[in-house]
Protein backbone atom coordinates (compact mmCIF):
# COMPACT_ATOMS: atom_id res chain seq x y z
CA UNK A 1 0.00 0.00 0.00
CA UNK A 2 1.13 3.54 -0.70
CA UNK A 3 -0.02 6.11 1.84
CA UNK A 4 0.40 9.00 -0.61
CA UNK A 5 -1.98 7.42 -3.14
CA UNK A 6 -4.55 6.54 -0.44
CA UNK A 7 -4.47 10.05 1.02
CA UNK A 8 -4.63 11.69 -2.42
CA UNK A 9 -7.63 9.53 -3.38
CA UNK A 10 -9.42 10.52 -0.18
CA UNK A 11 -8.48 14.18 -0.55
CA UNK A 12 -9.93 14.31 -4.06
CA UNK A 13 -13.23 12.87 -2.82
CA UNK A 14 -13.52 15.03 0.27
CA UNK A 15 -12.90 18.18 -1.77
CA UNK A 16 -15.57 17.22 -4.29
CA UNK A 17 -18.88 19.05 -3.99
CA UNK A 18 -20.66 16.01 -5.42
CA UNK A 19 -19.25 13.71 -2.76
CA UNK A 20 -20.04 16.10 0.09
CA UNK A 21 -23.59 16.55 -1.23
CA UNK A 22 -23.98 12.76 -1.34
CA UNK A 23 -22.80 12.50 2.28
CA UNK A 24 -25.43 15.05 3.29
CA UNK A 25 -28.07 13.06 1.40
CA UNK A 26 -27.06 9.87 3.22
CA UNK A 27 -27.13 11.68 6.57
CA UNK A 28 -30.62 13.03 5.87
CA UNK A 29 -31.77 9.58 4.78
CA UNK A 30 -30.35 8.09 7.98
CA UNK A 31 -32.37 10.62 10.01
CA UNK A 32 -35.52 9.96 7.99
CA UNK A 33 -35.45 6.14 8.19
CA UNK A 34 -35.10 6.31 11.97
CA UNK A 35 -38.90 6.59 12.00
CA UNK A 36 -39.22 3.23 10.24
CA UNK A 37 -39.69 -0.01 12.16
CA UNK A 38 -37.18 -1.80 9.93
CA UNK A 39 -33.65 -0.57 10.73
CA UNK A 40 -31.16 0.52 8.04
CA UNK A 41 -33.79 0.79 5.31
CA UNK A 42 -32.40 3.03 2.57
CA UNK A 43 -28.92 4.34 3.31
CA UNK A 44 -27.12 0.97 2.71
CA UNK A 45 -28.44 1.07 -0.88
CA UNK A 46 -27.17 4.64 -1.23
CA UNK A 47 -23.77 3.52 0.07
CA UNK A 48 -23.66 0.74 -2.53
CA UNK A 49 -24.57 3.22 -5.30
CA UNK A 50 -21.78 5.49 -4.03
CA UNK A 51 -19.31 2.61 -4.20
CA UNK A 52 -20.28 2.03 -7.86
CA UNK A 53 -19.89 5.74 -8.69
CA UNK A 54 -16.53 6.10 -6.95
CA UNK A 55 -15.20 2.65 -7.86
CA UNK A 56 -15.86 3.31 -11.55
CA UNK A 57 -13.12 5.97 -11.56
CA UNK A 58 -10.33 3.53 -10.70
CA UNK A 59 -7.80 2.71 -13.47
CA UNK A 60 -10.12 2.57 -16.53
CA UNK A 61 -10.87 6.30 -16.85
CA UNK A 62 -7.32 7.09 -15.71
CA UNK A 63 -5.99 5.76 -19.03
CA UNK A 64 -7.21 8.90 -20.75
CA UNK A 65 -5.23 11.17 -18.43
CA UNK A 66 -1.53 11.85 -18.44
CA UNK A 67 -1.52 11.34 -14.67
CA UNK A 68 -1.57 7.54 -14.93
CA UNK A 69 1.49 7.62 -17.20
CA UNK A 70 3.26 9.89 -14.72
CA UNK A 71 2.40 7.50 -11.89
CA UNK A 72 3.55 4.33 -13.65
CA UNK A 73 6.84 6.03 -14.53
CA UNK A 74 7.46 6.51 -10.79
CA UNK A 75 8.86 4.06 -8.21
CA UNK A 76 5.54 2.47 -7.32
CA UNK A 77 4.40 -0.98 -8.40
CA UNK A 78 1.25 -0.92 -10.45
CA UNK A 79 -0.46 -3.45 -8.18
CA UNK A 80 0.43 -1.29 -5.16
CA UNK A 81 -1.04 1.75 -6.90
CA UNK A 82 -4.21 -0.18 -7.80
CA UNK A 83 -4.72 -1.55 -4.27
CA UNK A 84 -3.99 1.87 -2.76
CA UNK A 85 -6.63 3.46 -4.99
CA UNK A 86 -9.13 0.77 -3.95
CA UNK A 87 -8.28 1.36 -0.28
CA UNK A 88 -8.71 5.12 -0.66
CA UNK A 89 -12.10 4.73 -2.36
CA UNK A 90 -13.24 2.14 0.18
CA UNK A 91 -12.22 4.49 3.00
CA UNK A 92 -14.42 7.22 1.47
CA UNK A 93 -17.33 4.78 1.15
CA UNK A 94 -16.75 3.70 4.76
CA UNK A 95 -17.10 7.32 5.84
CA UNK A 96 -20.40 7.51 3.93
CA UNK A 97 -21.65 4.29 5.60
CA UNK A 98 -20.54 5.65 8.99
CA UNK A 99 -22.48 8.87 8.33
CA UNK A 100 -25.57 6.80 7.43
CA UNK A 101 -25.50 4.51 10.45
CA UNK A 102 -24.54 7.29 12.86
CA UNK A 103 -27.34 9.60 11.72
CA UNK A 104 -29.89 6.78 12.09
CA UNK A 105 -28.60 5.90 15.59
CA UNK A 106 -28.63 9.55 16.68
CA UNK A 107 -32.16 10.04 15.32
CA UNK A 108 -33.42 6.86 17.00
CA UNK A 109 -31.84 7.96 20.30
CA UNK A 110 -33.41 11.42 20.00
CA UNK A 111 -36.81 10.02 19.09
CA UNK A 112 -36.56 7.58 21.99
CA UNK A 113 -39.65 5.70 20.86
CA UNK A 114 -37.98 2.30 20.96
CA UNK A 115 -34.64 0.72 21.80
CA UNK A 116 -31.93 1.23 19.18
CA UNK A 117 -31.62 -2.00 17.12
CA UNK A 118 -27.86 -2.17 17.58
CA UNK A 119 -27.23 -5.61 16.09
CA UNK A 120 -29.23 -5.12 12.86
CA UNK A 121 -27.65 -1.70 12.37
CA UNK A 122 -24.13 -3.06 12.94
CA UNK A 123 -24.88 -5.95 10.59
CA UNK A 124 -26.24 -3.59 7.90
CA UNK A 125 -23.18 -1.35 8.30
CA UNK A 126 -20.72 -4.25 7.92
CA UNK A 127 -22.69 -5.82 5.06
CA UNK A 128 -22.92 -2.54 3.14
CA UNK A 129 -19.15 -2.15 3.43
CA UNK A 130 -18.59 -5.68 2.21
CA UNK A 131 -20.98 -5.28 -0.74
CA UNK A 132 -19.23 -1.98 -1.53
CA UNK A 133 -15.82 -3.68 -1.42
CA UNK A 134 -17.07 -6.27 -3.90
CA UNK A 135 -18.54 -3.63 -6.23
CA UNK A 136 -15.33 -1.57 -6.12
CA UNK A 137 -13.21 -4.68 -6.70
CA UNK A 138 -15.28 -5.79 -9.70
CA UNK A 139 -15.23 -2.30 -11.20
CA UNK A 140 -11.47 -2.10 -10.66
CA UNK A 141 -11.01 -5.46 -12.36
CA UNK A 142 -13.11 -4.32 -15.32
CA UNK A 143 -11.26 -0.98 -15.30
CA UNK A 144 -7.91 -2.73 -15.51
CA UNK A 145 -9.11 -4.53 -18.66
CA UNK A 146 -10.88 -1.62 -20.37
CA UNK A 147 -10.58 2.13 -20.63
CA UNK A 148 -12.79 5.14 -19.97
CA UNK A 149 -16.02 4.23 -18.10
CA UNK A 150 -16.58 0.94 -19.92
CA UNK A 151 -16.10 -0.74 -16.54
CA UNK A 152 -19.33 0.65 -15.12
CA UNK A 153 -21.13 0.08 -18.43
CA UNK A 154 -20.17 -3.62 -18.36
CA UNK A 155 -20.93 -3.90 -14.63
CA UNK A 156 -24.42 -2.42 -15.01
CA UNK A 157 -25.13 -4.37 -18.20
CA UNK A 158 -24.23 -7.70 -16.58
CA UNK A 159 -26.36 -6.88 -13.54
CA UNK A 160 -29.37 -5.91 -15.65
CA UNK A 161 -28.89 -8.83 -18.05
CA UNK A 162 -28.72 -11.40 -15.25
CA UNK A 163 -31.90 -10.07 -13.65
CA UNK A 164 -33.70 -9.92 -17.00
CA UNK A 165 -32.70 -13.44 -18.03
CA UNK A 166 -33.69 -14.85 -14.62
CA UNK A 167 -37.10 -13.18 -14.88
CA UNK A 168 -37.55 -14.35 -18.46
CA UNK A 169 -36.65 -17.94 -17.61
CA UNK A 170 -39.06 -17.85 -14.68
CA UNK A 171 -41.86 -16.69 -16.97
CA UNK A 172 -41.05 -19.23 -19.67
CA UNK A 173 -41.02 -22.05 -17.15
CA UNK A 174 -44.65 -21.36 -16.26
CA UNK A 175 -45.81 -21.63 -19.89
CA UNK A 176 -46.83 -25.12 -21.05
CA UNK A 177 -44.56 -25.60 -24.05
CA UNK A 178 -41.38 -27.36 -25.13
CA UNK A 179 -39.13 -24.69 -23.74
CA UNK A 180 -40.78 -24.99 -20.34
CA UNK A 181 -40.06 -28.72 -20.33
CA UNK A 182 -36.48 -28.08 -21.34
CA UNK A 183 -36.06 -25.59 -18.47
CA UNK A 184 -37.62 -28.01 -16.02
CA UNK A 185 -35.25 -30.75 -17.17
CA UNK A 186 -32.26 -28.38 -16.99
CA UNK A 187 -33.00 -26.61 -13.73
CA UNK A 188 -29.24 -26.22 -13.20
CA UNK A 189 -29.21 -23.57 -15.96
CA UNK A 190 -31.45 -21.26 -13.98
CA UNK A 191 -29.76 -22.17 -10.72
CA UNK A 192 -26.37 -21.34 -12.25
CA UNK A 193 -27.57 -17.91 -13.33
CA UNK A 194 -29.03 -17.22 -9.89
CA UNK A 195 -25.78 -18.36 -8.26
CA UNK A 196 -23.75 -16.11 -10.57
CA UNK A 197 -26.05 -13.17 -9.84
CA UNK A 198 -25.73 -13.82 -6.11
CA UNK A 199 -21.95 -14.14 -6.40
CA UNK A 200 -21.43 -10.87 -8.29
CA UNK A 201 -24.30 -8.80 -6.93
CA UNK A 202 -25.11 -10.30 -3.52
CA UNK A 203 -28.03 -9.07 -1.47
CA UNK A 204 -27.02 -8.61 2.17
CA UNK A 205 -28.60 -11.23 4.48
CA UNK A 206 -31.08 -9.98 7.12
CA UNK A 207 -29.00 -11.51 9.90
CA UNK A 208 -25.21 -11.91 10.37
CA UNK A 209 -24.05 -14.77 8.14
CA UNK A 210 -20.40 -15.85 8.28
CA UNK A 211 -20.67 -17.98 5.15
CA UNK A 212 -22.03 -15.03 3.16
CA UNK A 213 -19.27 -12.75 4.50
CA UNK A 214 -16.54 -15.23 3.52
CA UNK A 215 -18.02 -15.78 0.05
CA UNK A 216 -18.29 -12.06 -0.71
CA UNK A 217 -14.81 -11.37 0.68
CA UNK A 218 -13.34 -14.22 -1.39
CA UNK A 219 -15.04 -12.95 -4.57
CA UNK A 220 -13.72 -9.44 -3.94
CA UNK A 221 -10.22 -10.79 -3.28
CA UNK A 222 -10.35 -12.85 -6.48
CA UNK A 223 -11.43 -9.79 -8.48
CA UNK A 224 -8.59 -7.73 -7.00
CA UNK A 225 -6.01 -10.41 -7.77
CA UNK A 226 -7.20 -10.52 -11.39
CA UNK A 227 -7.17 -6.71 -11.52
CA UNK A 228 -3.57 -6.60 -10.27
CA UNK A 229 -2.42 -9.23 -12.78
CA UNK A 230 -4.18 -7.45 -15.66
CA UNK A 231 -2.87 -4.00 -14.74
CA UNK A 232 0.71 -5.24 -14.20
CA UNK A 233 0.70 -6.76 -17.68
CA UNK A 234 -1.16 -3.99 -19.45
CA UNK A 235 0.44 -1.42 -21.69
CA UNK A 236 -0.19 2.22 -20.78
CA UNK A 237 0.08 4.10 -24.05
CA UNK A 238 0.04 7.84 -24.34
CA UNK A 239 0.15 10.27 -27.22
CA UNK A 240 -0.98 8.99 -30.56
CA UNK A 241 -1.01 5.23 -29.95
CA UNK B 1 24.55 12.31 -8.28
CA UNK B 2 26.00 10.50 -11.27
CA UNK B 3 29.06 8.32 -10.86
CA UNK B 4 31.34 6.53 -13.27
CA UNK B 5 29.23 3.42 -12.67
CA UNK B 6 26.37 5.01 -14.61
CA UNK B 7 26.13 3.65 -18.11
CA UNK B 8 23.12 5.50 -19.45
CA UNK B 9 20.24 4.15 -21.47
CA UNK B 10 20.81 1.41 -24.02
CA UNK B 11 18.31 -0.02 -26.46
CA UNK B 12 19.01 -2.66 -29.04
CA UNK B 13 16.80 -4.15 -31.73
CA UNK B 14 13.61 -2.63 -30.33
CA UNK B 15 10.60 -3.63 -32.40
CA UNK B 16 7.02 -2.65 -31.74
CA UNK B 17 3.86 -3.19 -33.77
CA UNK B 18 0.23 -2.20 -33.42
CA UNK B 19 -2.93 -3.68 -34.84
CA UNK B 20 -4.99 -1.05 -36.60
CA UNK B 21 -7.89 -1.50 -39.02
CA UNK B 22 -7.26 -5.24 -39.13
CA UNK B 23 -3.63 -4.80 -40.16
CA UNK B 24 -0.38 -5.08 -38.27
CA UNK B 25 1.64 -1.87 -38.40
CA UNK B 26 5.28 -2.19 -37.45
CA UNK B 27 6.05 1.19 -35.90
CA UNK B 28 9.56 0.46 -34.60
CA UNK B 29 11.63 -1.81 -36.84
CA UNK B 30 14.70 -2.48 -34.76
CA UNK B 31 15.89 0.62 -32.94
CA UNK B 32 19.41 0.73 -31.50
CA UNK B 33 20.47 3.66 -29.39
CA UNK B 34 22.82 4.67 -26.60
CA UNK B 35 22.05 7.69 -24.44
CA UNK B 36 24.90 8.66 -22.18
CA UNK B 37 24.94 10.47 -18.83
CA UNK B 38 25.35 14.22 -19.19
CA UNK B 39 24.13 14.12 -22.77
CA UNK B 40 21.17 15.92 -24.31
CA UNK B 41 19.81 13.99 -27.28
CA UNK B 42 17.12 15.25 -29.62
CA UNK B 43 14.57 12.93 -31.16
CA UNK B 44 13.21 14.31 -34.41
CA UNK B 45 11.27 12.94 -37.31
CA UNK B 46 8.04 13.34 -39.25
CA UNK B 47 4.65 12.54 -37.74
CA UNK B 48 4.15 8.79 -37.46
CA UNK B 49 7.87 8.08 -37.42
CA UNK B 50 7.56 6.32 -34.08
CA UNK B 51 9.03 8.96 -31.73
CA UNK B 52 6.28 8.71 -29.12
CA UNK B 53 6.22 4.92 -29.42
CA UNK B 54 9.98 4.80 -28.87
CA UNK B 55 9.69 7.06 -25.84
CA UNK B 56 6.84 4.90 -24.50
CA UNK B 57 8.96 1.76 -24.91
CA UNK B 58 11.93 3.39 -23.18
CA UNK B 59 9.72 4.46 -20.27
CA UNK B 60 8.12 1.01 -19.98
CA UNK B 61 4.61 2.14 -20.97
CA UNK B 62 4.76 -0.19 -23.96
CA UNK B 63 6.47 -3.58 -24.20
CA UNK B 64 8.56 -4.13 -27.31
CA UNK B 65 8.00 -7.45 -29.09
CA UNK B 66 11.72 -7.79 -29.62
CA UNK B 67 14.86 -6.16 -28.34
CA UNK B 68 16.01 -4.98 -24.97
CA UNK B 69 16.16 -1.72 -23.03
CA UNK B 70 18.37 -1.12 -20.02
CA UNK B 71 19.01 1.87 -17.78
CA UNK B 72 22.44 1.61 -16.16
CA UNK B 73 22.31 -2.12 -16.90
CA UNK B 74 18.94 -2.62 -15.19
CA UNK B 75 15.54 -3.20 -16.81
CA UNK B 76 13.45 -0.08 -17.30
CA UNK B 77 10.72 -1.29 -14.91
CA UNK B 78 13.13 -1.63 -12.01
CA UNK B 79 11.88 0.59 -9.18
CA UNK B 80 15.36 1.99 -8.46
CA UNK B 81 15.49 3.13 -12.09
CA UNK B 82 12.01 4.65 -11.92
CA UNK B 83 13.09 6.58 -8.84
CA UNK B 84 15.71 8.21 -11.10
CA UNK B 85 13.42 8.85 -14.07
CA UNK B 86 11.56 12.05 -14.92
CA UNK B 87 9.01 12.40 -17.69
CA UNK B 88 7.11 15.31 -19.22
CA UNK B 89 4.17 14.08 -21.30
CA UNK B 90 2.98 15.88 -24.37
CA UNK B 91 -0.62 15.84 -23.22
CA UNK B 92 -1.37 17.72 -20.02
CA UNK B 93 -4.61 16.21 -18.77
CA UNK B 94 -3.39 16.12 -15.18
CA UNK B 95 -5.50 15.71 -12.03
CA UNK B 96 -7.89 18.62 -12.32
CA UNK B 97 -9.13 18.32 -8.73
CA UNK B 98 -5.82 19.56 -7.34
CA UNK B 99 -4.01 22.83 -6.99
CA UNK B 100 -0.53 23.13 -8.42
CA UNK B 101 0.89 22.87 -4.92
CA UNK B 102 -1.11 19.72 -4.08
CA UNK B 103 -0.21 18.11 -7.40
CA UNK B 104 3.52 18.73 -6.96
CA UNK B 105 3.51 17.47 -3.38
CA UNK B 106 1.68 14.30 -4.46
CA UNK B 107 4.13 13.67 -7.29
CA UNK B 108 7.05 14.27 -4.92
CA UNK B 109 5.67 11.71 -2.48
CA UNK B 110 5.14 9.00 -5.10
CA UNK B 111 8.58 9.78 -6.51
CA UNK B 112 10.19 8.94 -3.19
CA UNK B 113 11.35 12.45 -2.26
CA UNK B 114 12.19 12.43 1.48
CA UNK B 115 9.21 13.78 3.44
CA UNK B 116 11.30 16.52 5.05
CA UNK B 117 12.32 17.89 1.64
CA UNK B 118 8.98 17.77 -0.17
CA UNK B 119 7.76 21.29 0.63
CA UNK B 120 11.15 22.86 0.01
CA UNK B 121 11.60 21.16 -3.34
CA UNK B 122 8.03 21.81 -4.48
CA UNK B 123 8.29 25.49 -3.54
CA UNK B 124 11.69 25.71 -5.26
CA UNK B 125 10.37 24.21 -8.50
CA UNK B 126 7.28 26.44 -8.49
CA UNK B 127 9.53 29.45 -8.01
CA UNK B 128 11.88 28.30 -10.78
CA UNK B 129 9.02 27.70 -13.20
CA UNK B 130 7.36 31.02 -12.36
CA UNK B 131 4.25 29.44 -10.85
CA UNK B 132 4.53 30.61 -7.23
CA UNK B 133 1.65 33.08 -7.56
CA UNK B 134 -0.56 30.34 -9.06
CA UNK B 135 0.37 27.57 -6.68
CA UNK B 136 -2.98 27.58 -4.88
CA UNK B 137 -5.02 27.84 -8.08
CA UNK B 138 -6.76 24.70 -9.28
CA UNK B 139 -5.08 22.97 -12.22
CA UNK B 140 -8.28 23.34 -14.23
CA UNK B 141 -7.68 27.08 -14.12
CA UNK B 142 -4.15 26.71 -15.51
CA UNK B 143 -3.47 27.70 -19.10
CA UNK B 144 -1.82 25.12 -21.37
CA UNK B 145 1.52 26.85 -20.89
CA UNK B 146 1.14 26.76 -17.10
CA UNK B 147 0.25 23.05 -17.24
CA UNK B 148 3.37 22.48 -19.30
CA UNK B 149 5.42 24.33 -16.70
CA UNK B 150 4.01 22.30 -13.83
CA UNK B 151 4.57 19.09 -15.80
CA UNK B 152 8.23 20.10 -16.14
CA UNK B 153 8.35 20.87 -12.40
CA UNK B 154 7.05 17.39 -11.45
CA UNK B 155 9.56 15.76 -13.80
CA UNK B 156 12.55 17.50 -12.24
CA UNK B 157 11.72 17.85 -8.56
CA UNK B 158 13.16 14.47 -7.57
CA UNK B 159 16.44 15.24 -9.39
CA UNK B 160 16.22 12.38 -11.90
CA UNK B 161 19.17 11.00 -13.84
CA UNK B 162 17.08 10.02 -16.88
CA UNK B 163 14.84 12.77 -18.20
CA UNK B 164 12.36 12.27 -21.03
CA UNK B 165 10.76 15.41 -22.44
CA UNK B 166 7.97 15.09 -24.99
CA UNK B 167 7.41 18.49 -26.62
CA UNK B 168 8.10 20.30 -23.34
CA UNK B 169 7.93 23.81 -24.77
CA UNK B 170 5.19 23.50 -27.40
CA UNK B 171 2.78 25.75 -25.46
CA UNK B 172 5.30 28.07 -23.84
CA UNK B 173 5.89 31.74 -24.52
CA UNK B 174 9.42 32.88 -25.48
CA UNK B 175 10.37 33.34 -21.81
CA UNK B 176 9.19 29.82 -21.09
CA UNK B 177 11.18 28.45 -24.03
CA UNK B 178 14.32 30.17 -22.68
CA UNK B 179 13.57 28.78 -19.23
CA UNK B 180 13.27 25.23 -20.56
CA UNK B 181 16.56 25.70 -22.41
CA UNK B 182 18.24 26.81 -19.17
CA UNK B 183 16.73 23.92 -17.21
CA UNK B 184 17.92 21.38 -19.78
CA UNK B 185 21.43 22.82 -19.61
CA UNK B 186 21.36 22.72 -15.81
CA UNK B 187 20.27 19.08 -15.83
CA UNK B 188 23.01 18.27 -18.33
CA UNK B 189 25.59 19.98 -16.09
CA UNK B 190 24.26 17.93 -13.15
CA UNK B 191 25.03 14.81 -15.19
CA UNK B 192 21.52 13.80 -16.20
CA UNK B 193 20.71 12.26 -19.55
CA UNK B 194 17.99 14.17 -21.40
CA UNK B 195 16.00 12.82 -24.35
CA UNK B 196 14.08 15.63 -26.02
CA UNK B 197 11.29 14.80 -28.45
CA UNK B 198 10.44 17.99 -30.28
CA UNK B 199 9.32 19.37 -33.60
CA UNK B 200 10.96 22.71 -32.76
CA UNK B 201 14.17 22.14 -34.71
CA UNK B 202 15.68 25.47 -33.67
CA UNK B 203 15.35 24.53 -30.01
CA UNK B 204 16.72 21.05 -30.59
CA UNK B 205 19.67 22.60 -32.38
CA UNK B 206 20.31 24.97 -29.48
CA UNK B 207 20.24 22.50 -26.60
CA UNK B 208 21.09 19.04 -27.95
CA UNK B 209 24.50 17.45 -28.20
CA UNK B 210 23.23 14.84 -30.61
CA UNK B 211 20.15 14.32 -32.65
CA UNK B 212 18.51 11.09 -33.75
CA UNK B 213 16.38 11.33 -36.85
CA UNK B 214 13.64 8.72 -36.76
CA UNK B 215 12.07 7.74 -40.05
CA UNK B 216 10.05 4.68 -40.97
CA UNK B 217 10.59 3.10 -37.56
CA UNK B 218 14.38 3.27 -37.74
CA UNK B 219 17.09 5.69 -36.69
CA UNK B 220 17.63 6.97 -40.22
CA UNK B 221 20.39 9.35 -39.22
CA UNK B 222 22.35 10.26 -36.09
CA UNK B 223 24.09 13.60 -36.07
CA UNK B 224 26.48 15.10 -33.54
CA UNK B 225 25.60 18.77 -33.05
CA UNK B 226 28.16 19.60 -30.43
CA UNK B 227 31.47 17.93 -29.95
CA UNK B 228 32.49 18.23 -26.34
CA UNK B 229 36.17 17.71 -27.26
CA UNK B 230 36.40 20.41 -29.92
CA UNK B 231 35.40 23.99 -30.40
CA UNK B 232 33.98 24.44 -33.91
CA UNK B 233 33.07 27.90 -35.23
CA UNK B 234 31.65 29.19 -38.49
CA UNK B 235 33.33 32.47 -39.50
CA UNK B 236 31.72 34.67 -42.12
CA UNK B 237 34.20 36.88 -43.93
CA UNK B 238 33.38 40.07 -45.80
CA UNK B 239 33.23 39.38 -49.54
CA UNK B 240 36.39 40.49 -51.37
CA UNK B 241 38.34 41.07 -48.19
CA UNK B 242 40.20 37.74 -48.15
CA UNK B 243 42.43 35.52 -50.17
CA UNK B 244 40.94 32.00 -50.26
CA UNK B 245 44.32 30.24 -50.35
CA UNK B 246 45.58 32.26 -47.38
CA UNK B 247 42.42 31.49 -45.44
CA UNK B 248 42.78 27.78 -46.24
CA UNK B 249 46.40 27.82 -45.07
CA UNK B 250 45.45 29.47 -41.74
CA UNK B 251 42.17 27.66 -41.00
CA UNK B 252 43.12 24.29 -42.44
CA UNK B 253 39.94 24.21 -44.56
CA UNK B 254 38.98 26.11 -47.66
CA UNK B 255 36.20 28.69 -47.32
CA UNK B 256 32.82 27.79 -48.81
CA UNK B 257 31.62 31.04 -50.28
CA UNK B 258 32.27 33.60 -47.55
CA UNK B 259 32.21 31.08 -44.71
CA UNK B 260 35.12 29.18 -43.28
CA UNK B 261 34.72 26.52 -40.60
CA UNK B 262 37.50 26.51 -38.04
CA UNK B 263 38.09 23.85 -35.45
CA UNK B 264 40.35 23.72 -32.43
CA UNK B 265 40.56 21.88 -29.13
CA UNK B 266 40.16 25.14 -27.22
CA UNK B 267 38.49 28.51 -27.64
CA UNK B 268 41.99 30.06 -27.36
CA UNK B 269 42.98 28.03 -30.45
CA UNK B 270 40.01 29.47 -32.36
CA UNK B 271 40.93 32.98 -31.16
CA UNK B 272 44.45 32.47 -32.52
CA UNK B 273 43.08 31.47 -35.93
CA UNK B 274 40.78 34.52 -35.94
CA UNK B 275 43.76 36.80 -35.16
CA UNK B 276 45.77 35.23 -38.01
CA UNK B 277 42.85 35.70 -40.42
CA UNK B 278 42.62 39.40 -39.51
CA UNK B 279 46.39 39.77 -39.88
CA UNK B 280 46.09 38.22 -43.37
CA UNK B 281 43.74 41.07 -44.31
CA UNK B 282 40.41 39.26 -44.02
CA UNK B 283 37.52 41.26 -42.53
CA UNK B 284 35.28 39.22 -40.21
CA UNK B 285 31.53 39.86 -40.34
CA UNK B 286 30.29 37.16 -37.94
CA UNK B 287 31.51 34.31 -35.75
CA UNK B 288 29.08 31.72 -34.44
CA UNK B 289 29.22 28.15 -33.10
CA UNK B 290 28.91 25.65 -35.90
CA UNK B 291 26.13 23.11 -35.54
CA UNK B 292 24.53 20.79 -38.01
CA UNK B 293 21.70 22.35 -39.98
CA UNK B 294 18.77 20.34 -38.70
CA UNK B 295 16.37 21.75 -41.23
CA UNK B 296 18.54 20.44 -44.07
CA UNK B 297 18.92 17.10 -42.31
CA UNK B 298 15.16 16.88 -41.79
CA UNK B 299 14.44 17.73 -45.42
CA UNK B 300 17.15 15.44 -46.73
CA UNK B 301 16.23 12.42 -44.66
CA UNK B 302 12.43 12.53 -44.77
Amino acid sequence: MNAAVIMETMRRHFTSIGFITYLILIAMTGLFVATFNTPASIWPALVTILSVITGAAIIGPEFSTALLQLIVSRPIRRSVYLLSRVTGVLACVAVAATVGVTSEIVARLLLGSAAVPWLPLASAYANSLLVSLLAISLLTMLGSLTSSYFNVAIYASVQVALSAVETLLGLLRTRPNGLSEFLHRHQQLENGLIALDDLLFPAPPPHPDTGWVLRVAATAAGALVLACIAFERREVPYGGE
Amino acid sequence: MMTSAHQGVHAHGVRKSFHAAGRLHEVLKGIDLDLLPGEVVGLIGPNGAGKTTLMSCLLGFLRPEEGGITFDGLPNNDLTIRRRTGFVPERMNLGRRSTGWQFLRYMARVSGVPRAEIDKRAAGMLERLGLTSAKHANLREYSRGMLQRIAIAQALLHKPDFIFLDEPASALDPNGVLLVRDLINEEKQRGAMVLLNSHQLAEVEKVCDRVLFLHGGLVARAETLRNADRCVMAIRLLTGSFDASAVERIAGTAPIGDIVIVSSETERGVALIVRQLITSGADIAEIRPQTADLESIFRGAS
